[in-house]
């Protein structure tokens, strides 16, 4: 069996493209509206997480805005701003890859990206539970100097945060881009051993 | 999807030259009506988006076969996927009106099958090979040597030859 042989059976094997102009546009202006939709749901869906930090800070506060509270408040309403506006930065860049590129170039240019992805956002997420946690010690410092056992606690209970936090940004992570990042390490790989 | 009209005809053009390599390209890296579907409209979505950035230094044809090509391997369309929004009888029905060609041969099936259980890279390989392009144009698509091209070539027709029995 030669490539001819093949070749020739291969003419038959798909239909031609049968879609008409009407219908190529009609198929992209959907995929354009399908992406409007999901930016549009992820805003509300950041605007949601923006809205539940600030209550909790609101009712932690009692009502009494000021000092600590309100410099607890601004740096709710920062680190919120820091981890969307790190998300979204990054998205752009890892869809905004040329496609135009050979093979090899495409893939590791998007695994690079994944990863830069993946590092900004879990620098961004801990810088911001660490600000966080830094501001609620300082607080439970302020108002409670001579009382040492509990600061301590305060201070243990923050390291306990921290590394949940860092567990469930890994995971969080993982199940976001692990999969799609072990496809394209695995074309990649392809590529290398052909 | 802003409306240019002096766009939109020009990228349609090159679409109707080129239908073919795309419902290959989604034959072979889609399973089930659904999925294909899926793939040809995001391959198209990616042509659409980068059609400013084709000048000609490459053939069109190479352009779009890298652009398919790299969209069915990369996974970009799993990673953007989300469930459709529009119900599936509203997309267009490209596979409901047949030409002669579509006619069920037990060989071409055996093919399709055999090619489609290689890996992602031979498969492009063998794609870009049946439809006639050289190794040069392969290796450029690809990213690989010209000779591995031919080295690879030979190991994947023997893998064929044995999956369709001959």
């Amino acid at each position: 069996m030669s490539w001819d042989d093949l070749r020739s059976t291969w003419r038959g094997c798909t239909p031609p493209g049968e879609l008409s102009e009407e219908e190529i546009m009609r198929l992209l202006e959907q995929r354009g509206d399908e992406i409007r939709r999901q930016v549009a749901r992820r805003l509300r869906e950041e605007a949601g997480y923006g809205v539940l930090l600030l209550g909790f800070a609101l009712v932690a506060s009692f009502g009494d805005l000021s000092g600590w509270t309100l410099g607890y408040l601004l740096l709710s309403g920062a680190a919120i701003g820091l981890l969307i506006g790190t998300l979204r930065h990054q998205a752009r860049r890892m869809h905004a890859v040329d496609l135009g590129g050979n093979l090899r170039q495409t893939l590791q240019s998007l695994r690079d990206r994944v990863d830069a992805a993946t590092r900004a956002y879990m620098s961004a997420y801990i810088v911001v539970i660490l600000s966080l946690l830094g501001v609620l010690e300082s607080a439970i410092v302020a108002a409670h100097r001579d009382r040492p056992a509990l600061i301590a606690l305060g201070a243990a209970s923050g390291l306990v945060a921290l590394a949940l936090a860092w567990w469930s940004g890994r995971r969080y992570l993982e199940s976001r881009f692990g999969h799609w990042r072990e496809q394209l390490s695995h074309g990649l790989a392809e590529l290398e051993h052909l | 999807m802003s409306r240019n009209p002096a766009a939109e005809r020009e990228f349609l053009a090159r679409i109707e030259q080129n239908q073919g390599i795309l419902y290959r390209v989604a034959t072979l890296y889609a399973r089930g009506v659904e999925e294909r579907r899926d793939l040809l409209q995001e391959i198209l979505f990616q042509l659409w988006r980068s059609r400013d950035r084709f000048k000609g230094e490459a053939k069109l044809g190479t352009w779009i076969y890298r652009i398919a090509l790299n969209t069915a391997i990369s996974g970009l369309r799993q990673a953007r996927r989300r469930p459709l929004a529009v119900p599936l009888d509203e997309l267009p029905q490209a596979e409901s009106r047949p030409g002669p060609a579509t006619e069920r041969d037990p060989r071409k099936d055996a093919l399709e099958a055999a090619i489609r259980e290689l890996p992602a890279v031979e498969r492009a390989l063998v794609l870009l090979h049946l439809e006639d392009r050289s190794y040069d144009e392969i290796a450029e698509i690809l990213g690989i040597s010209a000779n591995h091209v031919g080295v690879k070539l030979t190991r994947i027709r023997h893998k064929l030859r044995v999956r369709l029995g001959e």
